[in-house]
């Protein structure tokens, strides 16, 4: 008796497609973001911007992903982890001045999301073994 | 506007605003939606789904001197149209060729085409969204 075998089902994700693929490599290429990224957060770490680097790890969240990301740009998300870590790894930063109750709960909150994606951003890339479930971040839906 | 995006940091919103990478990433998704349907489906499919993404205030990168709003709505609007048409290109394709109609991989492709043209569509309506919060079908485990 012969097995059937399931029928191969084919990826068609917006990123897989080969046409899709190469607009997104022509996009990377054109624009050099992802050199952009590095560049925003390739230095000393007493000189690291909290708010900047967020968006680099939120921007490598959304775009770090097979299909989208330029495969020879792969060390520039490590950077990116390496360098949100160290901003992660500080304490909540404060502004020049006073600062309101409220300003102050919103620093924190802005720091324990910063270390949410961190984490996150390091599962996608394999530097990270955990694999206990994880928050989408706060941003996450897609239609807001 | 969701005050605990990473993007309406001030100083990732400078960021943004000076980056000319972001600027062109924008124009050449922008201008890929302005392709023709018949020839660049999966380009434009592409682009769309960069707007869901990106399509975001201060994250997007407008034109100087432009409302954001409006530029933003025109955006989605555009992409909601040729993604529509994408799907239309597809649903004929699919009417002229009957094997394609049972095959697996083509009816999640179309069910993830029409998530995403719901997304869009949620974008530009102003009540709020009764959507799932899961992304398309075919995104896979996007977090």
């Amino acid at each position: 008796m012969s097995e059937r075998t399931p029928p191969k089902t084919i990826d068609w994700s917006p990123w897989t497609h080969p046409k899709a693929k190469r607009w997104f490599e022509e996009l990377m290429e054109q624009t050099h973001l992802p050199l952009m990224m590095e560049h925003a957060v390739d230095k000393p770490d007493d000189l690291l911007n909290e708010g900047e680097t967020r968006l680099m790890v939120a921007l490598a969240l959304l775009l770090g992903r097979d299909g989208i990301w330029p495969a020879q740009r792969d060390a520039i998300l490590r950077t990116v982890v390496r360098k949100g870590n160290v901003v992660a790894s500080r304490e909540a930063g404060s502004k020049a001045g006073a600062m309101s109750l409220a300003e102050h709960k919103n620093r924190a909150q802005q720091h324990a999301n910063l270390i949410q994606e961190v984490e996150m951003l390091r599962r996608r890339i394999g530097m990270s073994n955990r694999v206990t479930e994880i928050e989408p971040p706060k941003w996450g839906k897609f239609w807001s | 506007m969701n005050s605990e995006s990473p993007w309406n940091d001030q100083d990732a919103i400078r960021w943004v605003a000076e980056s000319d990478s972001m600027r062109q990433l924008c124009r050449l998704i922008e201008g890929t939606l302005m392709l023709e349907v018949d020839s660049r489906p999966h380009e434009i499919r592409a682009a769309s789904c960069m707007v869901i993404l990106l399509a975001r205030r201060n994250l997007w990168s407008t034109a100087f001197g432009s409302d954001e709003v409006e530029e933003l709505d025109r955006l989605v609007g555009l992409a909601l149209r040729q993604l529509s048409a994408v799907k239309y290109l597809f649903e004929k394709n699919m009417r002229a060729n009957p094997q394609l109609q049972n095959d697996p991989s083509n009816k999640k492709f179309m069910e993830s085409v029409t998530q995403e043209i719901r997304i869009l569509e949620a974008r530009m309506s102003d009540t709020p969204s009764k959507l799932p919060e899961q992304p398309p079908c075919t995104w896979g485990n996007f977090w």
